[in-house]
């Protein structure tokens, strides 16, 4: 099994994207990068012709909104301006106005892209047919078993279900870290009739960072959740959800060109962009300057993709080396995970770890999680041929 | 009880190198690594000067083989300066296979393993350095 890999639209993406449209399998689409680039989206999907979701409520789901256009657009959007003060949801008021918040959620993203392609006719250009491969339901992070939130997310579900008409229609579970030790609990909640999918955020989790029993409750909440026997999207993952994918625990992957393989709702994301760059090998992204040097140590680590040559990793200073050919580098090197079988990625895991273990000797702190992915993998592994 | 600090190694690492050296102390590196050189020393020759990196600590030496290793990436030879104390606790075979070098600091500094020639300098980065400095010391 092969899980689908789908990115987060970010306006300057839209060439990367035009140019590997071979190279991945459909878009999530923020309502906020929607409100601000609504062009620029419609044209992108437009040319690309890929499926696409829109995710309505990532920015909203600590019941915050700032200043900025696109949140008063989203907040107009999704009729809920009147529930907004001083920059924070009021929760009764949305509570008042639920029913008209999860209507409007529902409708934009039935219609907003058709919408956008308005006075573009005259052009031949028509957003007939452009519908969202999904509806998601709108979300707020569960922050606690028994908390507000939690009631709510399942208030809006159940409003959700009843007006998907034809469409299908996918629950969100955006959860607190802790609550992965909940998994049943969760999971039982969102056992709901009309529910025709899964989209799962685990609040900051870096696959690459976690310890083992971390990413061993990860893989246990995901394994749980297959057993509904529904399509399940990871909102924020990395290679080691593709590699779960490839085991039946995750049929879809969304993460943005070279970052979003992880999301922490608390932080916002400021300006300065650090130049990353993706290393098939160890399947992780770190800053360039880091790349250059552990593949200055180890050769072996170095990629041959037609992106990495014409960049000249090592002997190009970073701050000449073009950011467009890290993000392609990112995207093909992504695609080639997905086409390889899992055994292969497995083995080739495992001959990094000797590769590196050599080389450093446990210095690295880069090359870490190779071991507790190796570690939680092994038990998978073994489970399934007992 | 007072916590010693790394600066306070930094004359005795000053002293070692003083004479044939130009030496920048916490010098940061003008890349977007954002590192900081503890004891960055410049041979004052003008052809082809060689650079040494120093990275002091009182007593962890591990930190300081992780940051002696990346400043292997810079220049042309990295050591650790570490109080004599705790001299004898560092694994100077781990030290010698990656070509780094240490320097026992107590009333004075003391080389006490040689740092070979860096084979993973990387040549744009070390005329990064050295270009920033011959602006310095213009």
């Amino acid at each position: 099994m092969n899980p689908k890999i789908y990115y987060r639209v970010l306006q300057t993406d839209g060439e990367v994207f035009k140019k590997l449209r071979n190279y991945y399998d459909g878009f999530v689409i923020e309502a906020s990068i929607l409100e601000q680039y609504t062009k620029f989206t419609f044209s992108l999907l437009s040319t690309v012709e890929k499926p696409f979701f829109i995710d309505p409520t990532h920015k909203l789901v600590l019941l915050t909104l700032n200043e900025k256009e696109w949140a008063i657009k989203v907040a107009e959007a999704f009729k809920i301006s009147e529930c907004i003060e001083e920059g924070e949801i009021i929760i009764d008021k949305l509570k008042e106005n639920l029913d008209a918040f999860v209507k409007a959620a529902i409708e934009y993203q039935k219609n907003k892209i058709k919408m956008s392609s308005s006075g573009l006719e005259l052009f031949g250009i028509s957003g007939y047919g452009m519908e969202p491969e999904i509806l998601v339901a709108p979300y707020l992070l569960i922050d606690g078993m028994h908390s507000e939130s939690f009631e709510l997310n399942l208030e809006m579900l159940r409003k959700s279900i009843a007006l998907k008409g034809d469409g299908k229609l996918y629950a969100v579970i955006a959860l607190e870290e802790y609550l992965l030790s909940e998994a049943d609990d969760v999971i039982s909640e969102f056992e709901i009739e009309g529910v025709d999918g899964f989209c799962v955020w685990v609040s900051d989790f870096r696959e690459a960072e976690e310890d083992v029993k971390m990413l061993e409750k990860y893989v246990e909440f995901f394994k749980k959740l297959s057993k509904l026997r529904k399509p399940i999207i990871n909102l924020y993952g990395g290679a080691f959800s593709v590699l779960l994918g490839k085991l039946g625990l995750i049929d879809c992957v969304v993460q943005g060109i070279a970052y979003g393989e992880h999301r922490n709702p608390y932080i916002s994301a400021t300006g300065g962009y650090q130049k990353r760059y993706y290393i098939p090998k160890i399947h992780k992204i770190v800053p360039l300057y880091r790349a250059q040097e552990l593949i200055d140590t180890v050769p072996e680590l170095e990629c041959g993709c037609e992106f990495c040559v014409e960049a000249d990793i090592i002997m190009t200073p970073e701050r000449e080396i073009r950011t467009d050919l890290l993000k392609k580098h990112y995207v093909l090197s992504r695609w080639k995970e997905k086409q390889k079988d899992f055994k292969e990625l497995y083995a080739n895991l495992k001959s990094t770890i000797q590769l590196l273990d050599d080389v450093f000797e446990g210095f690295w702190d880069q090359v870490r999680h190779l071991k507790s992915w190796e570690e939680v993998l092994d038990k998978i592994v073994e489970d399934k041929e007992s | 009880m007072i916590r010693m600090r790394e600066s306070s190694l930094y004359q005795k690492i000053f002293d070692l190198f003083d004479g044939d050296y130009h030496i920048f102390l916490e010098y940061r590196v003008q890349d977007c690594s954002r590192r900081e050189i503890d004891v960055l020393c410049v041979q004052k020759q003008k052809d082809n000067p060689e650079i040494l990196a120093i990275e002091a600590k009182i007593s962890n030496w591990k930190i300081g083989f992780r940051q002696a290793f990346s400043r292997l990436f810079y220049v042309d030879r990295s050591y650790i300066a570490i109080c004599r104390e705790y001299a004898k606790k560092v694994d100077c075979e781990i030290l010698q296979k990656h070509g780094i070098g240490l320097i026992s600091v107590d009333g004075s500094a003391k080389v006490i393993v040689n740092a070979e020639r860096s084979d993973r300098t990387i040549e744009w980065r070390k005329e990064m350095l050295l270009n920033d400095i011959m602006n310095r010391l213009e």
